[in-house]
């Protein structure tokens, strides 16, 4: 047995040096073949995608690398669908035999093992070892020759199970770095906000990318700006956003009211994004010439207007989310109101529905925020609602986005 | 808990329950985009919804888009107050029309009104 170990060992050693594991299979077939006195050997892949089982590696009179048998086809179709070692010692009396892959490749095939390669009941693919020739009339695959068989079957299903793995890695590798890159445009996408523009606002994504964002453009005496959450997570959900943050700028460029920039992001965004996604929004514009904050809340839950003297309202929502319904139903009321004491709080479902204590705070809880941060200036009352979040007092499992508009008297 | 999309007959029968977030709707969207188009019917149950979030939503959208599509009539027949909430916070209960909201479980997340907010600084 030790030469067989020798040619199971070969082969591994050779897959750990190549990471191929067919190039691996290429010098152990051979040295198989030639050990247990074989004419030809194959290795058939089972390409799940094609429903095929393709020869990657053979040895003998006859290269067959490539050719393609559907599952459930032949013998070797055959062996990989009931994952049992089959030997056929004469195959004119075998009704699976495949004889048109002899005419044309001129080999005859006379007598053929074939065994699956499985790793943990999976089958992978299968070895086929075919024309034994026997000196008498002895067994023609006696039991000693099978189990050699299977010791590489067995090698070759560890090496491909540790090459696939090895793929797997190598691919979530190449994802992680993509999200990392997306997170870092995510991050250069999201602003800093000078101050005196009459808001401030933060962002504390859950994970790598967020679904949330705001943003904001000077044009002349107007300061346009927008908190937004994308529905759903991940890569798709931070391009929605992006593509929402072109549009917003887009049109608030272009000096729209807030209304129209709804219904323009709206017709946009429901137009490229059917079914699978919306964005919640609130557009606020806070002109400093005629001294008053318009805005518009798209589904984007309520906001809170608290004023210095601590009575509050809250700012519902006046239309569905962007890209849900057409222009026809589309029509977001926009509110003004003059500049004076008064903080507008818009927050995420991050923050209103973050749990203190096991309970969820709510707008109850965004005015208790508000109430209590009213004496800091917005930039700082805006940190330390995240500051929360950050140190755990307020437990949230979703991206946290707060804007205050307001120390605008 | 678990969300399902059956066929009954040429209704398409949605229930969902349970946490439908990010998490549980993925393979929830294939199964209602997979819904045969002979299917006259979509009837979504959220009686049993104890949480929802915009990707939860979405499903609903979706399915209220692909009943469109196919011609087919579209009825939410329950959702729980948790969905409701959500549903009228987006102004979203004016596009998805409820025909009853029953008392469904609430995960984790009562109301606030008796809140002691002095622990949170």
């Amino acid at each position: 047995m030790a030469i067989e170990l020798d040619i199971v060992a070969e082969f591994l050693e050779a897959y750990g040096q190549s990471g191929d594991v067919i190039n691996a299979l290429d010098s152990a077939l051979p040295k198989l073949v030639d050990h247990v006195g074989c004419e030809a050997g194959s290795f058939f892949f089972g390409d799940r995608a094609s429903s095929e089982l393709v020869c990657q590696s053979c040895v003998g009179p006859v290269d067959i690398r490539g050719i393609r048998i559907p599952f459930g086809s032949g013998i070797v179709g055959r062996v990989f669908e009931s994952q049992a070692v089959d030997t056929v010692e004469s195959v004119e009396s075998d009704k699976d035999h495949q004889r048109s892959v002899d005419e044309s490749s001129g080999f005859v095939t006379r007598n053929l093992l074939t065994l699956p390669v499985t790793f943990k009941d999976s089958a992978i693919g299968v070895i086929q070892l075919l024309n034994r020739s026997t000196a008498d009339d002895s067994d023609v695959f006696p039991e000693p020759f099978i189990q050699v068989a299977k010791a590489l079957a067995s090698g070759l299903a560890l090496g491909y199970h540790s090459a696939q793995i090895t793929d797997q890695v190598r691919e979530n590798d190449a994802l992680l770095r993509d999200v990392e890159l997306a997170g870092t445009v995510q991050e250069a996408l999201t602003p800093t906000i000078p101050e005196g523009l009459g808001f401030a606002a933060g962002i504390l994504p859950f994970k790598q990318l967020s679904g949330d964002f705001y943003d904001y453009l000077e044009v002349g005496s107007k300061v346009y700006v927008i908190e937004g959450d994308v529905s759903g997570k991940g890569v798709a959900a931070s391009l929605t956003m992006a593509q929402a943050q072109v549009l917003f700028r887009t049109f608030a460029r272009a000096n729209r009211t807030c209304q129209e920039i709804a219904m323009l992001m709206n017709s946009e965004l429901h137009r490229d994004l059917g079914v699978s996604r919306f964005v919640t929004a609130f557009i606020a514009c806070i002109d400093h010439e005629s001294r008053v904050v318009t805005c518009v809340n798209a589904g984007h839950g309520e906001v809170l207007k608290i004023e210095g003297s601590g009575e509050s309202m809250h700012i519902q929502s006046s239309s569905p989310p962007l890209a849900i319904v057409g222009a026809a139903d589309f029509q977001p009321v926009e509110e003004t109101y003059a500049f004076g004491d008064w903080r507008l709080w818009v927050v995420t479902d991050g923050i209103s529905e973050a749990l203190l204590n096991g309970q969820e705070i709510g707008m109850n809880g965004i005015l208790a925020i508000a109430s209590r941060f009213s004496s800091d200036p917005i930039d700082v009352s805006v940190a330390k609602t995240l500051d929360l979040v950050r140190s755990d007092k307020l437990q949230t499992s979703d991206d946290s986005t707060v804007v205050v508009i307001g120390d605008l008297a | 808990m678990s969300n399902t999309v059956e066929m009954n007959g040429a209704t398409a029968q949605i229930t969902l329950a349970g946490s439908v977030d990010i998490n549980t709707t993925g393979e929830l969207r294939n199964a209602i985009q997979a819904v045969p188009t002979s299917a006259t019917a979509f009837v979504i149950n959220a009686a049993d919804v104890s949480y929802i979030d915009s990707s939860g939503v979405a499903v609903m959208l979706l399915a209220k888009q692909v009943a469109e599509r196919s011609s087919a009539s579209f009825t939410i027949t329950a959702v729980s107050p948790m969905v409701m909430k959500v549903l009228e916070l987006a102004k979203l209960d004016q596009i998805l029309k409820i025909k009853s909201v029953v008392g469904g479980q609430s995960e984790n997340k009562p109301s606030s009104g008796s809140t002691d907010f002095s622990d949170l600084f």
